[in-house]
């Protein structure tokens, strides 16, 4: 390329051709602008299609199991339900941070949970204080270098009040964190990460249902496919974790749940709601959770 | 005294041309490398969000919608369909959008319920590019349906492209998938 231009450069008028190619070629490509909304807006299909997918070829083209929402998802909609008391759902362990991989990512899923909690809760000294639990816990698996910038981004985002760039921050750090895992070939402590992250949130969920029960918060609870992937995402990790005691106890956890869901799936009764909430808050309290959970505002 | 200002002159005249050579080199360079970029964004190589993507996503993260930052990805061929597995919940409203790696292909995105019916609201498909809206009407899983099509063209067009397209009709697509949710 670089002798083309040379020869091409022996006169001016090859030159102004060059440059012309070039910045035409600027212009194309910084020109690639995404479809904007209104546009997209005028190309969409007319409401409820009739297509009918074929449940017999499934699963073969089948790329994640289930997709595990956050839990800023699940109390979005809890809260166009009412109001929630969300702070005195916080609940910041003082336990030390755990040294085993297998409890640290469970934690750390946990303290992410935690975040989403503070967030809704708008509490920011409570964000502040797991947006440093973070970082430490970060540290801990080796990855505060890649942590840093997000959990300073929260604490800054809390103290300006900015809840969705802290509800963003808290997504992005377990993104980095489970990415970084799946990197280093560590997919199953990734997996723990995000079921550390649903317990927890389950927990705060079924608390909120049962303080005020409905069957459409209770809804919320209806989640047989979750605790399913969960299940055989256990089944399928290496013996040395999948033995280890708080992923055993978990996974009979999780059947006795996923029981429970199975039986409600005509509609979660207000028992259920409690059995589950029951069932998370003594697998929390193996590792996350202190004895008696500590209220820290 | 002649030979030597036409000498002075030649110099002169050498070393313009030679400024010249260099300017242009690092323009051409700045082309290579936008180019690069180029190919970068739309090779989807990178282990984060598509920029593209995420230009896109932009929009609806205006209109309210929380982004989740985690994103979902592989490759398809043309004629092959991926489904990913979803959990949604009643109340809340979703925005999936997907992007291909090349836009001279067309990605169809339909929600289907666990019954095997297509729920989505709102859909588009452009350059490569595809939404699907969804408000579920109870909570549960849903599954998310990609596949890749040929974008229609003009005939002049398909002619042009026969040779491209049979290359590209069994190579590999790079997609990914994001949503949103409000």
């Amino acid at each position: 390329m670089i002798s083309t231009v040379n020869t091409v450069c022996q006169n001016k008028k090859g030159f102004s051709l060059c440059l012309a190619v070039g910045v035409f070629s600027c212009t194309v490509l910084l020109g690639q602008s995404v479809t904007p909304l209104s546009e997209v807006k005028k190309n969409q299909a007319p409401a409820r299609t009739t297509e009918l997918l074929d449940l017999k070829k499934f699963p073969g083209a089948l790329v994640q199991q289930v997709v595990v929402p956050v839990p800023g998802e699940i109390f979005s909609v809890l809260d166009k339900l009412g109001e929630q008391d969300w702070s005195s759902e916080i609940s910041i362990p003082k336990r030390k941070v755990a040294t085993d991989r297998v409890r640290l990512a469970l934690v750390f899923g946990c303290t992410v949970a935690e975040g989403f909690v503070t967030v809704e809760a708008e509490d920011r000294k409570a964000i502040q204080n797991t947006g440093r639990r973070v970082l430490r816990l970060a540290d801990t698996l080796g990855l505060k270098s890649a942590v840093l910038p997000h959990s300073q981004s929260i604490i800054d985002s809390a103290d300006s009040g900015d809840w969705n760039a802290v509800r963003r921050g808290f997504d992005q750090t377990q993104v980095t964190v489970k990415k970084t895992m799946e990197k280093m070939r560590d997919e199953e402590i990734a997996t723990l990460v995000s079921l550390g992250g649903w317990l927890r949130g389950t927990t705060a969920l079924t608390r909120l249902i049962a303080e005020s029960y409905s069957s459409d918060r209770a809804e919320l609870l209806n989640q047989p496919d979750l605790v399913a992937y969960f299940i055989v995402v256990i089944d399928g990790m290496k013996v040395e974790i999948k033995e280890q005691a708080d992923v055993k106890v978990i996974h009979e956890g999780l059947r006795e749940i996923e029981r429970i869901m199975e039986e409600g799936q005509g509609g979660i009764s207000e028992g259920a709601v409690s059995s589950i909430g029951a069932i998370c808050l003594s697998l929390l309290q193996r590792f996350y959770f202190d004895e008696e959970p500590q209220s820290e505002s | 005294m002649k030979n030597r200002s036409r000498r002075v002159e030649n110099m002169t005249s050498l070393v313009k041309r030679q400024r010249w050579c260099r300017r242009l080199r690092v323009l051409a360079l700045c082309v290579v490398l936008i180019l690069a970029s180029g190919a970068w964004v739309m090779g989807f190589s990178d282990v984060g969000v598509p920029k593209v993507l995420k230009k896109l996503a932009q929009q609806y993260s205006e209109k309210g919608f929380k982004l989740r930052k985690e994103h979902w990805n592989g490759t398809l061929k043309q004629g092959q369909y991926k489904v990913i597995k979803h959990q949604l919940f009643r109340g809340n409203e979703y925005w999936f959008l997907a992007a291909l790696s090349e836009g001279e292909h067309a990605l169809a995105m339909e929600v289907f319920d666990e019954e095997g019916h297509a729920i989505s609201l709102e859909r588009f498909s452009d350059k490569g590019l595809s939404g699907a809206r969804v408000l579920p009407v109870k909570t549960g899983t849903y599954l998310i349906k990609l596949s890749v099509t040929r974008t229609a063209k003009t005939k002049k067009q398909q002619v042009k492209k026969v040779k491209k397209t049979k290359q590209s009709k069994s190579a590999d697509l790079d997609w990914a998938l994001i949503y949103g949710y409000r």
